[in-house]
């Protein structure tokens, strides 16, 4: 155990993520894990002494993670897009997993997020991203959290996850696939289910991802045609009428689907 | 198709009544909250900013008042009063990573009491939201139709969990999103800044001060590293105390800095570049001028009169006094 939670401000941050990023770009594309940190660990601050942290719990997770991320890539029998999305998943689980072992005043801290960005997560991040700009990991402020890859994957995972019951996660792709329809679901989890606001009630994500994916199932095909898209809004319009949290994951789940009645499966154009 | 699935725009109120409702309920429900700084109530759409600390050991509590109108204003969008469930909500703030909301409490309005406790002051919240001190958050009240009954009324609600009306508040800690966070000296740094060893507390402004969009690229504010980290492990009570300290050095090390800095920068693009920048942003949000008002006039004209307004904010004071000894009973 060691005393406070790892940090990093986002000033450090960004200094050594600017560093990182011409790294990637210019020195071993694809892999600014290889980049020297050592000179740069000083930045790393202990928060909240009070707080033991347990560093061999989080490094446990992580070597899990990184192990499944290259068993994943070595794979190139599957698609680019089909390995980035099944890494996010495993991201996804990993984070929640890090949210229930971890102490909470280190999960709530953007500081946090941003060391394992910098010094434990970069290669992940610019494997699914393609570089390591600083609104990857926070580098110019707090605005638009959602959007860093890191944030992103706990909310996909706990917005999706049930318990022990991880399937959530991967449940839209799989649905996607064994339909033969392809296996780009990645815009529907970032669009609807992390960054909706009213995704924020327990069980919302759930109740959402079993209405998408009741028969006839909607599955996102292209820009022209994003039924996915259409259910999300019409939830939200709803939810100014229904107050969601007075729901059970049931009963959102039988309201969802009576908004899906009136959304087409079928392609359509999108103005 | 279903009333409950019309796609009016957001701001719709499908029911009769549901404005008179709202008003009640601002002249009705109340967020009481109990800091060492002072006690504080928040009417509807109020936020109060606290210190860091405070956050997860604030006491937080709802009032209710004027009860009989409030019952009578709900009871003309309902059948019967029992129809109507009060939830208390807590829902994370914009820059929470988890993003979740956790129901506080759930019961007829029969049965919520005068005031209803939701955390005792100086009792570390069992709830993960309302003990996050790294982030805002915010607490809802809503009353919602609690059953499904068999009318075709377009005007009345008819489905479990309709929403009569809400009100909502918002805590959020200072230090954090709109405040800088200190850095920790060192002995080495305090001899590069040419401090003496004992020096505790420094303000080092960049050349962007008045242009940079962030505080980390307007300037650097540093406290002495032992200060910083018996800071940490403080009771809150100390925490509050030194603080204030710290912001009131702060505000008026930046009013004094942007004068300096404002002298020098001549172009009226640059000028203009001054309004989009972090630290006028701070200016203006804590000066609250009319709109007319130009912030920078008021630093030119006395940086220290306008670092006095920027610091004019109750819990400050409050804080420091209940912890000199005085202000107990407030």
């Amino acid at each position: 155990m060691i005393k406070g939670y790892p940090s990093l401000s986002a000033k450090d941050a960004l200094k050594v993520g600017s560093l990182v990023e011409q790294y990637g770009l210019h020195g071993q594309p694809q892999s600014p894990a290889g980049f020297d940190d050592k000179v740069f660990l000083d930045r790393i601050k202990r928060k909240q002494p009070s707080i033991d942290f347990n560093q061999s719990t989080l490094e446990s997770l992580l070597v899990e993670f990184e192990t499944t991320r290259r068993h994943i890539y070595e794979d190139k029998t599957r698609s680019l897009a089909y390995r980035r999305n099944e890494t996010e998943e495993e991201f996804a689980k990993t984070a929640v997993l890090m949210s229930r072992e971890l102490p909470i005043e280190a999960i709530q801290d953007l500081d946090f997020w941003r060391y394992l960005a910098i010094f434990k997560l970069r290669g992940y991040i610019f494997s699914i991203e393609g570089d390591f700009k600083s609104g990857r990991y926070g580098g110019h402020g707090t605005s638009g959290i959602n959007r860093w890859p890191l944030i992103r994957g706990l909310v996909w995972g706990l917005h999706t996850v049930e318990g022990d019951d991880f399937s959530g996660i991967s449940k839209a792709r799989l649905a996607k696939e064994a339909a033969g329809l392809g296996t780009g679901v990645r815009d529907m989890y970032i669009s609807q289910i992390i960054r909706r606001k009213y995704m924020k009630t327990e069980g919302s994500g759930r109740a959402y991802l079993k209405a998408v994916l009741a028969a006839p199932a909607l599955f996102d095909q292209g820009p022209s045609s994003r039924p996915t898209q259409a259910l999300g809004s019409s939830i939200g319009r709803i939810s100014q009428n229904v107050y969601l949290p007075a729901l059970s994951e049931q009963e959102m789940t039988t309201l969802f689907l009576e908004l899906k009645e009136n959304v087409s499966s079928q392609p359509q154009v999108v103005e | 198709m279903d009333l409950l699935a019309r796609n009016e725009g957001v701001t719709l109120r499908p029911f009769i009544g549901s404005k008179a409702l709202e008003g009640q309920m601002r002249n009705s429900i109340f967020l009481k909250v109990q800091t060492s700084s002072g006690n504080f109530t928040l009417e509807s759409k109020d936020s109060l900013t606290i210190a860091p600390a405070e956050m997860r050991v604030a006491g937080l509590s709802i009032e209710i008042k004027e009860r009989s109108k409030l019952e009578s204003a709900a009871l003309q969008m309902v059948m019967d009063l029992k129809d109507v469930d009060v939830l208390i909500v807590a829902i994370d703030g914009p820059k929470s990573p988890k993003m979740s909301s956790e129901v506080l409490y759930r019961g007829s309005l029969f049965g919520l009491a005068e005031i209803y406790s939701i955390n005792e002051k100086g009792i570390v919240s069992g709830s993960d939201i309302l003990s996050n001190s790294n982030g805002a958050y915010s607490i809802e009240v809503a009353l919602v139709h609690n059953k499904n009954i068999p009318s075709q009324s377009g005007t009345k609600p008819r489905k479990n969990g309709a929403l009569l009306s809400k009100q909502q508040f918002a805590l959020k800690p200072f230090g954090v999103d709109d405040m800088p966070t200190p850095k920790p000296m060192n002995a080495e740094l305090k001899k590069t800044f040419g401090l003496t060893p004992k020096s505790w507390i420094y303000f080092k402004a960049t050349e962007a001060l008045l242009t940079a969009e962030s505080f980390e690229d307007a300037f650097d504010f540093y406290v002495d590293k032992e200060l910083l980290d018996a800071l940490q492990v403080a009771n809150p009570e100390a925490k509050t105390a030194l603080e204030s300290l710290l912001l009131t050095s702060l505000v008026q090390s930046l009013a004094y800095e942007a004068k300096e800095q404002y002298s020098d920068i001549a172009s009226s693009d640059e000028q203009a570049l001054v309004k989009e920048s972090a630290v006028y942003r701070l200016f203006s949000s804590r000066l609250k001028l009319p709109a007319e008002a130009d912030v920078m006039d008021h630093i030119l004209d006395s940086p220290s009169k306008a670092a006095a307004s920027m610091l004019a904010v109750p819990e400050v004071i409050k804080g420091l006094l209940e912890t000199l000894g005085g202000d107990e009973d407030d």
